[in-house]
């Protein structure tokens, strides 16, 4: 029943899953290119410097977006069909326990994004191993680990809010997971968030917990 | 003494101020096929998601095979087939992969079912259901229904949007599917003439509450139009509904036969003739 419901949520996500792998994918050959270019352009002690003592971001900002981006993608193109003429009923009706069914809707989701973030991740890193030493990338790894943790609460929370049956709870639900999410998005220096780590965590977790909420309401008949 | 299978119990909703029953109570038992008729916002389709725990009343119970709608089991889901209004379905599906998706929920599955029944409709087994028509989705509903083979099947306005002949072949599929297995049916649907081929019993509700509950044949046989020459000296009586003036003459409607009728308020020069399910519900609940 697990691989069924596995299966449901491929057949929904499939083609946002091509398109986003498609994202990162001309993410990162523009941000090689952008390398390149920075190296040709302004030399590569003069970029080297601009890291290591300005802590300047190396690569083409939008990566600070793209996972949440991605992460909003996915949620919607599973959510989204589930909530249209409540079909999400049908869902529930199945033999299954309904915290159960969820569960394996939010994992499915989470696994598919963990595989394209992973998966960019090593191929960024692996192409930048050619311009720069480990503790460079080490640092931009760190910069950029909040953006990628964004976009896990960034699909749960989407999920929250398409699950809930209210448009009227739906805004605030939203205002609650901008503001959650906008702990990840504070300028600071690489690996400042290394202490902060426990309480986006603590985001994520709660993120998770929201759209069972959201369920609850549905059963409730709540409009 | 037969098994009860639905048992809803002083059931009482409101959305918002507004009452929609209040101490509803009904059963249905295994074996029979029960109708819910009225109006537009009498709350057909609010029954229909209390029983299946998608709405939580005011007051009072339901339980599908004994168990409170709030919290079925696995085991008692897969013994309910679930059509909802519209014939909604997984429609990013093809017509192969919902009968897959499906197939690994319910043991007794009857794939066969499903695929004679899709044979019947000009698609193929990759066309989306998004992209078929009302009456083709209709079927596909029905097929994965009558593959799960559930033991109850609730159908949620099932004819809304078919075509006659989608809707006799509905009526048609579901009556042999129910004599052939002693299945048990609740249904309901605008289209009365369809209940009149199908169903068992009847409950009518009026808002607010059950107009009547009773076996189709009975009302069938027994409720009829009468035809009154004049001013009616039965105002104010329960065993008349809907009496109104029509023309020069007087119209109501009534389960007492035509000799009571007659001989109880003097009357001689009385017509009354016997009605479809349709007329007979016109009769109960009035035009407006």
């Amino acid at each position: 029943m697990t691989r069924a419901i596995c299966y449901k949520e491929w057949i929904k996500t499939r083609r946002v899953f091509l398109l986003s792998a498609l994202l990162f994918a001309g993410y990162i050959i523009y941000a090689f290119i952008h390398t390149g270019h920075l190296f040709r352009v302004e030399g590569a002690v003069a970029t080297w410097a601009g890291m290591i003592l300005k802590q300047t971001f190396l690569l083409p900002t939008m990566l600070r977006w793209l996972p949440l981006v991605v992460g909003i993608l996915v949620s919607l193109a599973q959510f989204v069909p589930e909530m249209t003429e409540k079909r999400l009923k049908l869902t529930l009706h199945l033999p299954m326990p309904g915290h159960r069914i969820l569960i394996v809707m939010l994992l499915h989701g989470i696994a598919l994004l963990l595989a394209l973030y992973l998966l960019s991740a090593l191929l960024l890193a692996r192409g930048l191993a050619c311009y720069y030493p480990r503790e460079i990338l080490a640092a931009l790894a760190w910069q950029a680990l909040p953006w990628f943790i964004a976009g896990i609460p960034g699909y749960l929370f989407t999920a929250w809010a398409c699950i809930e049956p209210t448009w009227k709870q739906r805004v605030p639900n939203a205002l609650v997971a901008v503001v959650s999410l906008s702990a990840c998005y504070l300028d600071a220096q690489p690996g400042s968030y290394l202490a902060f780590l426990p309480c986006l965590a603590l985001v994520v977790l709660i993120a998770f917990l929201a759209p069972f909420y959201s369920i609850a309401r549905f059963k409730e008949g709540i409009q | 003494m037969e098994e009860t299978i639905i048992q809803c119990e002083q059931i009482t909703h409101y959305y918002g101020s507004r009452l929609i029953y209040e101490d509803l109570n009904f059963e249905v038992k295994r074996g029979k096929i029960l109708g819910l008729l009225g109006k537009n916002g009498t709350g057909k389709t609010t029954i229909i998601n209390i029983l299946n725990g998608y709405l939580l009343p005011r007051a009072g119970t339901c339980r599908l095979f004994g168990e409170e709608m709030r919290s079925l089991s696995p085991a008692t889901k897969a013994r309910v087939g679930l059509l909802l209004e519209g014939h909604v379905q997984h429609a990013y599906f093809n017509v192969e992969q919902i009968e897959r998706f499906y197939s690994r929920f319910f043991p007794r599955w009857k794939r066969e079912a499903y695929h004679a029944l899709l044979e019947k409709l000009q698609v193929s087994r990759t066309q989306k259901i998004s992209t078929m028509s009302r009456g083709q989705r209709s079927q596909v509903a029905l097929g994965l229904l009558f593959a799960q083979d559930p033991e109850l099947l609730i159908l949620d306005d099932f004819s809304m949007g078919l075509d006659p002949g989608y809707r006799r072949l509905f009526v048609e599929y579901l009556k042999e599917y129910a004599a052939a297995g002693r299945k048990t049916i609740f249904l309901t649907s605008h289209i009365i003439q369809d209940m009149e081929l199908l169903v068992d019993d009847c409950i009518i509700l009026d808002y607010g509450r059950i107009l009547l509950h009773e076996p189709t044949a009975y009302i069938l046989d027994n409720f009829r139009r009468y035809h009154l020459p004049s001013p009616l000296p039965i105002a104010g009586c329960n065993e008349f509904w809907s009496t109104e003036r029509v023309g020069d003459h007087w119209e109501t409607y009534s389960f007492l036969p035509p000799e009571e009728v007659a001989r109880k308020y003097g009357l001689t020069d009385i017509r009354h003739e016997r009605l479809s399910l349709e007329d007979a519900f016109i009769g109960l609940t009035g035009k407006y």
